[in-house]
């Protein structure tokens, strides 16, 4: 290959410094893994245990045991198994799949906007998919069956991303104010559907709307996590997949592409994975807002801001995140299940506040 | 001048770049040997940088453009990226990442290839070069404009692409950083490779600089050795303001001194 003779000789005297720091980060990402992976089983074993009926853990690893063929001594009560089986595995699978969608969908948003404040929810993404899903409700569209819904959510919550995208960037970069405030419109564009839908609907549509704005887990269903794990999980590979050119597009658009990254297609991918991935967090169980602030911004801090990792922990940290507020949800007061949507926004309103606060400090201004 | 077999750095020739209605380039004809340092200088809005982002592939534009020989846009991004790079007037870095990671993300385009295993060598030999090792660990926002502007400048170099596009890399760097920046230039010229660089100070690129191409509205008005371009009544005449060139006392380059009869009364 000719054109590599231009390497300019080394100086003679530099030693290479042992990569410490990488190693030290390193450290630091096992650690974290570990921990999220050993907070998550813990978590939902006692998601598992507690609620309206008590069962204690040893029962709930008897009852899965049981069900994967194992030979398990001790007493087996109908009751609980069912129980278990019926309400709230499904329920704390949901947890599970929809805070990691969440979570890797506030990855994905930040890396493409360039902007640390970009959540589903925030910019109105959310908002988006979940007009499309009320839409399939009070118009009682059944075109592909029981994905109907799903797929409006991805739909609308695709549209709703290009809009934001392609109203929000200007010369390779997102400020904030003009993310903000572009999420300001289509939060209050998505606002005005739902409420035009709320008063079409009939009485059973409107209960449907205002669980969806509401964010709840109640009622989830073993179909409706085999419906999304799925979609989840292909959005979780192409997240995979993107991570190194997310790490060079936080050189901005032209520089990305001096490294050699096709900006654009990047782009255009991690929209449609984004969509994907708040598509089925919203399709059942309404807008959740924050998580995918909160969890990339705590385990940025944690370690760092390279996308590989950050990905593997924020999805872990996601998914424990929603397990232990969906706990919350159910067992804060006895006999109600709180909306737990309404409990991510009170914890993520003051630290997306927080946040706001810091960047303006930082930046001297809207940077 | 380097060897037969070897591609020239970079070839402009009738290059026109039309943003609107106006033309920022018009007919630009301009070739950089591999060797060579090429300094691109002019008033504000002549079309420096402009002229540079259309060699960097970046503009539509008429014209053609070939970088190591090869047209630009034929090809696709990551076999660009190995044969130039690019140094920006800005050198923003979304999220905190660290100095060395950054310089790191300068040898993506040799992932996959024999050349990553040099990965670790080049980011230690690049930092070493513009002062920086010692920040490696420090994130890239914690810098200051000028370290910023070194460290961006040490991502560039450790792509190691025989051709290197430099807008304005002494900019914010303090007198010992621009000689120190302008002498990497001249060292990867030496070994073999091309460069362009824009510059605003006349008297670094008649030091620095094997050639000196001067643009003015959107026009390559002379094109020549230091002492051929840079001579007073083109620069009086270009830069709408009175000037001097004196020889340096010590390699004979021009030195270029502005007039400044306020400054005397």
């Amino acid at each position: 290959m000719t054109g590599l003779e231009a390497r300019v000789a080394p100086a003679p005297n530099v030693a290479v410094p042992p990569p410490v720091a990488s190693r030290s980060r390193v450290g630091r990402i096992t650690l974290l893994t570990v921990g999220l992976v050993v907070a998550l089983v813990v978590a939902t074993l006692v998601s598992a245990s507690v609620g309206q009926l008590g069962i204690s853990p040893a029962e709930v690893l008897r009852a899965v045991g049981r069900s994967i063929g194992l030979p398990v001594a001790g007493p087996s009560d109908d009751l609980v198994t069912q129980a278990l089986w019926t309400i709230r595995f499904p329920r704390v699978v949901m947890a599970l799949v929809i805070g990691a969608a969440l979570a890797a969908a506030g990855v994905l948003m930040q890396a493409v906007f360039a902007n640390p404040l970009a959540d589903p929810g925030v910019v109105g993404v959310s908002g988006g998919a979940a007009f499309g899903a009320c839409a399939s409700i009070v118009f009682g569209l059944q075109f592909a069956g029981y994905w109907t819904t799903p797929l409006m959510a991805f739909a609308a919550g695709l549209v709703a991303t290009m809009l934001v995208y392609g109203l929000s960037r200007a010369g390779g970069r997102t400020e904030v104010v003009t993310l903000l405030l572009t999420g300001i419109a289509v939060n209050a564009f998505t606002g005005a559907g739902l409420a035009f839908l709320t008063f079409l609907g009939d009485q059973q549509a409107r209960e449907q709307i205002v669980f969806w704005q509401l964010g709840s887990l109640n009622g989830s269903m073993w179909d409706q996590a085999a419906a999304i794990a799925p979609v989840v999980g292909l959005g979780l590979v192409g997240s995979v997949v993107l991570t190194r050119s997310l790490d060079l597009l936080s050189l901005g658009d032209r520089a990305a592409r001096h490294v050699g990254v096709r900006v654009e297609a990047v782009r255009i991918v991690a929209i449609v994975v984004v969509a994907l991935l708040v598509g089925a967090a919203v399709a059942f169980a309404g807008i959740i807002a924050f998580v995918g602030l909160v969890v990339p911004h705590l385990m940025r801090m944690l370690i760092g801001p390279a996308h590989g990792p950050l990905l593997l922990v924020s999805t872990l940290g996601g998914a424990l995140l929603l397990t232990i507020a969906d706990l919350l949800a159910r067992t804060l007061v006895p006999y109600a299940d709180l909306p737990i949507g309404m409990l991510t926004s009170l914890v993520g309103g003051p630290f997306f506040f927080w946040l706001l606060r810091r960047a303006r400090r930082r930046s001297g201004g809207w940077a | 001048m380097t060897g037969v077999t070897v591609a020239t750095g970079v070839t402009v020739s009738r290059l026109g770049v039309v943003v609107g209605r106006r033309a920022l380039l018009t007919d630009v004809d301009l070739v950089v040997e591999r060797g060579e340092v090429l300094a691109l200088v002019g008033p504000n809005g002549a079309g420096k940088s402009t002229l540079l982002r259309a060699i960097a592939g970046d503009v539509d534009h008429t014209g053609t453009v070939t970088v190591d020989g090869v047209p630009a846009g034929s090809e696709p991004p990551i076999a660009t990226a190995r044969r130039r790079a690019v140094l920006e007037q800005e050198h923003a870095v979304a999220f905190g990442f660290r100095v060395g990671e950054v310089v790191r993300m300068g040898r993506a385009p040799w992932r996959g290839t024999d050349r990553a295993e040099d990965d670790d060598r080049v980011v230690a030999r690049v930092l070493d070069q513009v002062e920086l090792a010692d920040r490696i660990d420090q994130t890239f926002p914690s810098l200051s404009g000028g370290e910023r502007a070194r460290a961006s400048f040490a991502r560039i170099t450790a792509q190691e692409t025989p051709v290197l596009l430099l807008d304005e890399p002494t900019a914010a760097l303090d007198l010992r950083h621009q000689e120190g920046v302008l002498r990497i230039a001249r060292a990867h010229a030496a070994a073999g490779g091309a460069v362009v660089v824009v510059l605003h100070d006349l008297t670094l690129a008649g030091a620095y600089a094997d050639r000196v191409a001067m643009l003015a509205d959107g026009r390559l008005v002379a094109d020549g050795t230091p002492a051929e371009v840079l001579t007073a009544e083109r620069i009086s005449t270009v830069y709408r303001h009175p000037v001097t060139v004196l020889p340096d006392p010590h390699s004979g380059t021009p030195v270029v001194v502005p007039t400044r009869q306020e400054a005397v009364q």
